[in-house]
């Protein structure tokens, strides 16, 4: 079975690390800006089904409308991603959050929009619970992919929801 | 009493080179307190480096080009694994842009022959509707159908695949070309306009879409008119059957066996290596 899923967010956020760490256990501290997209896959084994995931690494960009609906069209789950360090990154997300919605056709109560915040590295627990409630929607998951904390149960959480719905 | 030899030497010594041995003794203490040393050093150092860079390239420029030439002519096989992509590649344009200036050249000398030969060829063209040029030149590098692809539209993801290798991995071939046709239609596109073809040296992707899946053939060599007519059929005949029956997207050896049936004549199947004759009678029941 095969499965399209699409990691989105502002640039910088860490989305190609999150799948660079989920498909290759790979981490750099290098930026490099994604151009368009960038594919990957992965196999994933939830609840003793095989899954594989085509992971659809799309642009960072400030304004969730510059992706080219298309790109969502057939995608079977999405990865939101912020940083925790850069409040900007998760200013607004209610209105970001209804876009991607709206133009992958996923319906309110779909849970397969999930919401990461990523770069758990980059502060305390305090800053993170500080965060978190700064947050005005429910974040599903917080990672490192420096650390390498919570990508794969990330990835597996999303691809039992899938195969839930 | 007198003193022992030794001393009376070390005396004799002392007299005669006073002057001798506090020098050395004050160059030996600049010696060894390196910061001194480093002040008096410093400039004749930094005016050494500058004239070293300055005339680097006449005192060394034979040297290095000498040990170069010397590790080019020993290691040809390293050299040789370094440039054969590149060059490889810029041959390969190369002789494209000349086969295209020769197709023309061609088509110009054909249209002034009035043998019973140039008739000839000028009657086949015209039969299967292509110039003569293109005749003669796709007979030179005839045209091949390396691999077909059916991917559904959305998503991406690949349906079927009929190739003549096996060394890519078709599912991210058939994500980056549904997200190259994605952008190129939203950022170009008007409604009901498509993406229909991408050209990469010396191949061609032909892009065709069928309602929810698009089939991509990817050509190498010349094409001419009458191969991409053929091609066309295949594909629609192909796409007719697979719009008709849904049970072949479900259904991989299905998909498989409807595709060898459809594009086999163009190229066969990539199987595993065979004895020398097999191969031999599939490049001959190929087309």
């Amino acid at each position: 079975m095969q499965k399209k899923i699409l990691l989105v967010g502002d640039f910088g956020v860490g989305k190609s690390s999150l799948v660079e760490r989920y498909v290759n256990d790979r981490f750099s501290e290098e930026y490099k800006s994604t151009i368009g997209v960038v594919i990957q896959k992965k196999t994933v084994e939830v609840d003793g089904q095989s899954i594989n995931l085509l992971i659809w690494d799309v642009a960072g960009s400030r304004e969730i409308a510059e992706v080219p609906a298309s790109y969502y069209l057939g995608s079977s789950g999405i990865l939101y991603v912020f940083d925790i360090s850069r409040p900007e990154t998760w200013a607004g997300l209610p209105q970001r959050l209804a876009t991607v919605r709206e133009k992958a056709k996923y319906s309110s109560e779909s849970d397969r929009l999930m919401v990461i915040a990523n770069k758990s590295d980059l502060c305390n627990a305090e800053d993170l619970k500080e965060v978190l409630g700064q947050v005005s929607v429910k974040v599903d998951i917080v990672t490192s992919a420096k650390d390498s904390l919570n990508v794969d149960s990330a990835f597996t959480e999303l691809a039992r929801r899938i195969l839930t719905e | 009493m007198n003193a022992p030899p030794e001393d009376q030497l070390e005396q004799l010594k002392n007299l005669l080179f006073s002057e001798e041995i506090e020098k050395f003794e004050t160059i030996s203490e600049e010696f060894n307190d390196y910061e001194r040393l480093e002040k008096k050093l410093e400039p004749i150092l930094e005016k050494r480096i500058a004239e070293l860079q300055a005339d680097f390239p006449d005192q060394f420029g034979p040297v290095i080009t000498k040990a170069l030439k010397v590790q080019i002519k020993e290691s040809q096989e390293e050299v040789i694994e370094v440039l054969s992509p590149i060059m490889g590649r810029l041959i390969k344009k190369y002789v494209q842009t000349e086969i295209a200036k020769l197709t023309e050249s061609i088509d110009q000398r054909m249209r002034d022959l009035f043998s019973f030969k140039a008739t000839l060829r000028r009657w086949i063209a015209s039969l299967r509707g292509v110039s003569s040029a293109e005749i003669i030149v796709s007979e030179l590098i005839p045209a091949k159908l390396q691999e077909v692809m059916v991917i559904e539209n959305d998503s991406g993801l690949l349906i079927g695949r009929h190739s003549v290798s096996a060394d890519s991995d078709p599912d991210l071939i058939a994500g980056m070309l549904t997200a190259i046709k994605a952008f190129v239609e939203d950022a170009y596109g008007k409604t009901g306009e498509s993406l229909e073809q991408i050209e990469y040296e010396t191949f061609t992707l032909y892009l065709q879409s069928f309602g929810s899946f698009y089939i991509v053939a990817a050509v190498s060599g010349v094409v001419d008119s009458a191969f991409k007519d053929e091609l066309n059929d295949a594909v629609h005949a192909f796409a007719i059957e697979l719009t008709r029956d849904k049970g072949y997207h479900k259904d991989e050896t299905k998909m498989m066996s409807l595709m060898e049936q459809h594009f086999s004549l163009f190229s066969p199947l990539a199987l595993p290596p065979a004895s020398e004759d097999a191969v031999v009678k599939e490049t001959a029941s190929a087309r």
